[in-house]
């Protein structure tokens, strides 16, 4: 197949991956909502006319598997010039319902299909019986918010959207800022096909695909055939459910099995499977070569099971709020300790308040798990996230809301060779009444440690000095204080190593 | 006469423009564990190449990585940092990202200030004022405590000072009372804006670095005096000059002005040719630096970083994409540069683009073949554009305040009341009467979290933007960027920051070059193709025509002319390259006869 030279191959991927950094930059900076935009929370990716997926601007991991998934929901429906489609159904090419999709059909001169340019964005409320959308303690999919299955985006169907949303001014601007990005990355398309023509095109991204393939599987065939073998829980707040996984690298394949862990629960720690399989490529691009380019090729010898109706393999209807950001960080932690590796604060501590003119949504960082060959940092999101902090001069403007702590949670990273990095600690005063739900995990069971390192510190989250659950949504009233201690990281080989 | 001197890695550049306008051009070895030994051996040697006298030298602009090359090799002062209590940490915390998506153990540099030299200062402003009032007699408890510790360097940044800088400045009074000669940078007077974290590590950076800079500065300018040319002013981040003494006070002030230096030769160099809007790129070995000329300016960010730190300072936009020449990867970087325009909201199709540094002039017309852009402008000087940036530069004070605000408190009264204040900072921190002033506002829609500059130059006797005007400019420059303006949505003017600057020096300069070039053919290979080229050796004098394949062998890189491609040489020795038409074969380009009798052009007139 390759009939491309390195060289050429490299500036066919490099004008793919400016095309989606080009998506993302116009995405980020043309919405309005400060989760957007400060913080980053949105993924832009081009497919091509099969829906494979041969570039994606990486900004957030839990987006890597999941993005495929929305363009499978829409292919094959009758497409015209100029329409996109919106979708945020978890069971339908989705996540969870504040992650909406937008994709939009790109066509040639000609109106031949060249691909599909897709855009995702966590949005700050898509209804539900809380603002923020992030309830704690639900247990349905309907209790979430506006479930939008695939269908055609135009100008009444967005209004309409939008007006079942808290704050519809600012959904609609940050939907429009995703179509705007899909428009950036569709024209992209069109004008490398004219340069290049389509057939060429087509052939180039084929070799993307290829090439991306090809290096995944020299990486999965330098490590040691054989089976790895995981076990690791979630917090539910009814009780521990257990999550297992067996990992057989067989010559240039990986499989990735997670028959025998918990079915699907009441609460909404469940998945669908775009989540689980999320969760496991990053997992992968962490242990082979981050440089890969994030393409469907590069996915191609990796295989995930999940029987259905297990927690991470849900089925339709089923609560899923808190599996996007909790269950996908645990799937990550089971599959890189499978591989000997120490364990991150393995949570996002997702926090969200709101009141009628309100909402705000933050995730914490906290200490990653040490290296082999390295302390892990503190202070920082561990895996399937990266967003930013909402600076405290920000929040502070903007919310009825003050801080009064923000520190390092000293100490909290487990002991060893290399140290795990610290969680921290995030205390915050309400000024008014507010709703607040929290949802964290790692408060029951410490991040652990590997060869020999300590565990890190189980996080706490305190309301006015009580402990409070991990999982949580009440109210917080005027002059009460929320303090949230995140969970350290696990140290790695015998403290007694250390050198220093 | 004017005098530039820029300290690179390699290399020492000085530049003399005579009175004549005439450039003259030194280069020597760096003396990297005494920058100031190459200075004063590349001033020596300009001096005699122009036949000049020290006492000749009007101006003496330098740039410099002393401050820079502290910081990456870790020889910041001993620095201790004041942070409001309960927020000492910020300094290290960041925003919370991780620089590697998948390599987890890559860390951010450690902060400047070690958690031992951080203290709590009982204090806390809102947004809107104080929340708990600053006890003096706690103060200066605190600050006894802090003495003990015997830093070299204090930053001070408290929250909300941008909005309320009463307790850092009395907290500033009390250590200047109680550890004078201590160096001290202060957040609400170095930087002045919102986002803790920024303006935190700024101050700390500012602090950290101005001892050693200081110190070398007043070395360099008594060796100056010495030698009797004037002392020096130093080059900003921003592009505009400074005294050394400010330059010494805030390190943070010109710790990018290195590619500053590079940014104003160009700048000078596109307004003597006429041109705009020019995208340059300074492409070395290892890195590649671009940035846009647009209307005749470079836009400002206070947004770049310098090693994995922030810089909440202005400095010239400029973006570095991953390969330099010595890569092959370079390729890409067409792609890359069309994200960072569009990201500015510019369409660099109808620029003109202007390569310098080692290894820019030989990728310039591939480059600008894939950016669809059709003329190229090389610098005769395009191996020392620093030094001569900071010959041609003006002396610059800047003056910023974050004001968040909204459209109802936005009226014409309140802009003009805090344009006037921080136009009177500015002025009075100048020293010299102002040839420019340019306020340059920083808005968004509410709700929004990143700002765009509406900038507007002060001239005497026209009217200042009033609301309205604001926000119908705010509109424009959203519809650009952006593609949509929101006719409902309020604005917020975040930022307000004023530039001043002092005059520049006559925009003149002359090429040198009178010999022709001596030319050659060669068989090189193009595009997998072999094809014979002309090259030609040595300075190309003005009115030198070129068409290609031809290789330009210039005294510091080498400008690479495709078939296709033809140019001239203008007055100040830049080359204009540009896709020719066809139109271009006339007769005044002579015909060299090779011994195949293969035909090529190139020559003088």
């Amino acid at each position: 197949m390759s009939r491309f030279d390195p060289i050429e191959l490299q500036i066919v991927a490099g004008a793919l991956r400016a095309a989606c950094e080009e998506m993302g930059v116009v995405l980020v900076r043309s919405a309005h909502s400060s989760n957007i935009k400060e913080r980053r929370d949105a993924s832009t990716a081009l497919f091509d006319r099969d829906g494979q997926m041969v570039m994606q601007a990486e900004h957030i991991p839990v987006h890597l598997g999941a993005m495929p998934a929305a363009v499978a929901a829409v292919l094959g429906a009758e497409y015209a010039p100029g329409v996109s489609w919106i979708l945020n159904d978890p069971f339908a090419g989705g996540t969870h319902l504040p992650d909406i999709t937008v994709v939009t059909p790109v066509f040639a001169a000609g109106e031949t299909l060249l691909g599909f340019a897709a855009s995702r964005a966590h949005h700050a409320d898509v209804g539900a019986r809380v603002p923020g959308s992030m309830p704690a303690d639900s247990r349905t999919l309907q209790e979430e918010g506006v479930v939008i299955s695939p269908r055609s985006l135009d100008e009444a169907t967005l209004e309409e959207l939008v007006a079942r949303m808290r704050q519809p001014h600012e959904r609609r601007a940050d939907l429009r800022a995703q179509l705007a990005a899909n428009r950036a990355g569709a024209q992209r398309l069109v004008e490398l096909a004219e340069r290049v023509g389509a057939e060429r095109l087509r052939e180039a991204t084929d070799a993307v695909l290829d090439y991306s393939e090809r290096r995944t599987r020299a990486c999965i065939a330098a490590l040691p055939d054989g089976e790895l073998h995981g076990e690791d829980v979630l917090e539910a707040p009814d009780g521990d459910l257990v999550l297992r996984v067996r990992a057989e690298i067989d010559g240039e394949r990986l499989l990735l099995d997670f028959a025998g862990s918990a079915d699907q629960h009441e609460g909404n720690l469940n998945c669908p499977l775009a989540v689980t399989l999320s969760a496991c490529l990053f997992a992968v691009r962490v242990l082979t070569d981050p440089d890969i380019p994030p393409t469907s090729g590069a996915y191609r010898p990796i295989e995930v099971r999940a029987p259905e109706g297990t927690v991470l393999n849900a089925r339709p209807g089923a609560a899923v709020a808190a599996g996007n950001v909790e269950t996908s960080s645990r799937v990550a932690d089971l599959v890189l300790g499978a591989f000997g590796r120490a364990q991150g604060q393995g949570t996002m501590n997702n926090l969200t308040l709101g009141a009628a003119d309100f909402s705000y949504y933050e995730t914490l960082g906290g200490g990653q798990g040490a290296c082999a060959d390295a302390d892990g940092p503190s202070a920082v999101h561990v895996a399937m996230s990266n967003t930013l902090n909402t600076p405290i001069e920000a929040l502070e403007r903007e919310f009825p809301l003050r801080v009064t702590e923000y520190a390092l949670r000293r100490g909290s990273g487990g002991a060893g060779r290399h140290k795990g990095g610290d969680g921290v600690v995030r205390e915050l005063e309400a000024l008014t009444d507010m709703t607040c739900s929290l949802i964290g995990e790692r408060r029951r069971h410490p991040p652990r440690g590997a060869h020999g390192g300590e565990p890190g510190a189980r996080g706490r989250d305190l309301l006015d000095g009580r402990m409070l659950p991990a999982k949580t949504t009440g109210t917080l009233l005027a002059g009460q204080r929320l303090r949230v201690e995140t969970p350290g990281g696990g140290g790695f080989g015998d403290a007694r190593e250390r050198q220093r | 006469m004017l005098l530039g001197v820029d300290v690179g890695g390699t290399f020492t550049d000085a530049v003399l423009i005579d009175d004549d306008a005439a450039v003259h051009t030194a280069k020597v070895p760096s003396t990297p564990s005494e920058e100031s030994k190459a200075v004063l051996d590349a001033v020596r040697l300009v001096l005699a190449r122009a036949g000049a006298s020290p006492s000749a030298v009007e101006r003496f602009a330098h740039g410099m990585t002393v401050a820079t090359n502290a910081l990456l090799e870790g020889r910041a002062a001993r620095t201790a940092l004041l942070a409001t209590a309960g927020f000492t940490d910020v300094i290290e915390l960041a925003r919370q990202n991780r620089p590697q998506l998948y390599r987890l153990c890559a860390g951010a540099p450690a902060p400047l200030v070690p958690a031992e030299l951080r203290f709590a200062v009982p204090e806390r402003m809102g947004p809107d004022g104080p929340l708990l009032a600053l006890d003096p007699t706690l103060a200066r408890e605190l600050i006894l405590q802090l003495a003990v510790a015997e830093p070299q360097a204090v930053a001070v940044s408290l929250l909300h000072s941008y909005a309320d800088p009463a307790h850092e400045r009395l907290r500033g009074e009390l250590l200047d009372e109680l550890l004078p000669g201590t160096h001290l940078s202060l957040s609400s007077d170095l930087v002045g804006t919102f986002r803790e974290y920024e303006r935190t590590a700024t101050t700390a950076l500012d602090a950290a670095l101005s001892p050693l800079l200081a110190s070398y500065l007043r070395a360099l300018a008594s060796d100056a005096r010495a030698l009797g040319i004037p002392e020096p002013q130093i080059m900003q981040s921003s592009g505009g000059l400074t005294e050394a003494a400010q330059a010494g006070a805030h390190a943070a002030l010109t710790v990018l002005s290195g590619p500053a230096g590079g940014v104003g030769g160009a700048l000078a160099l596109a307004a003597l040719a006429d041109e705009p809007r020019v995208l340059c790129f300074d492409m070395g070995g290892t890195s590649c630096d671009v940035c846009l000329i647009d209307g005749g300016q470079v836009p400002e960010t206070a947004e770049r970083t310098i090693a994995g730190r922030p810089l909440s300072l202005p400095a010239f936009d400029i973006h570095t994409v991953g390969a330099g020449g010595g890569s092959i990867a370079w390729r890409d970087d067409g792609g890359a540069l069309r994200v960072m325009s569009v990201e500015r909201g510019i369409d660099p199709r109808g620029f003109a683009l202007m390569p310098f540094g080692g290894a820019g002039p030989l990728h310039a017309a591939a480059l600008a073949r894939g950016l669809e852009i059709g003329r190229v402008l090389c610098p005769r000087a395009c191996g020392v554009l620093c030094a001569l940036g900071l010959a041609a530069a003006a002396p610059r004070r800047d003056a910023a305040r974050t004001l968040m605000l909204e459209q109802r408190s936005l009226s014409e009264h309140r802009l003009r009341d805090e344009r006037d204040m921080l136009i009177a900072e500015a002025r009075a921190a100048l020293g010299v009467e102002e040839e420019r002033v340019r306020v340059r506002h920083e808005l968004r829609y509410r709700g929004q979290s990143f700002e765009l500059a509406v900038e507007e130059e002060l001239e005497a006797g026209t009217a200042v933007l009033d609301p309205d005007a604001l926000r119908g400019a705010f509109a424009r420059a959203h519809e650009l960027r952006y593609g949509y303006a929101d006719e409902d949505a309020e604005i917020e003017l975040v930022n307000m920051r004023v530039s001043v600057w002092g005059s520049a020096p006559a925009a003149r300069l002359r090429s040198g070059a009178a010999t022709p070039p001596s030319t050659e053919l060669r068989e090189i290979v193009f595009d997998g193709d072999p094809v014979t080229a002309t090259v030609l050796r040595g300075e190309l004098p003005p009115g030198t025509r070129l068409r290609g394949p031809a290789l330009c062998a210039l005294p510091e890189s080498t400008l690479l002319v495709p078939p296709g491609w033809c140019g001239t040489v203008d007055e100040q020795g830049t080359i204009h390259l540009h896709l020719s038409d066809g139109a271009d074969e006339d007769a005044d380009v002579y015909r060299l006869q090779t011994a195949d009798d293969a035909s090529l052009e190139a020559g003088t007139v």
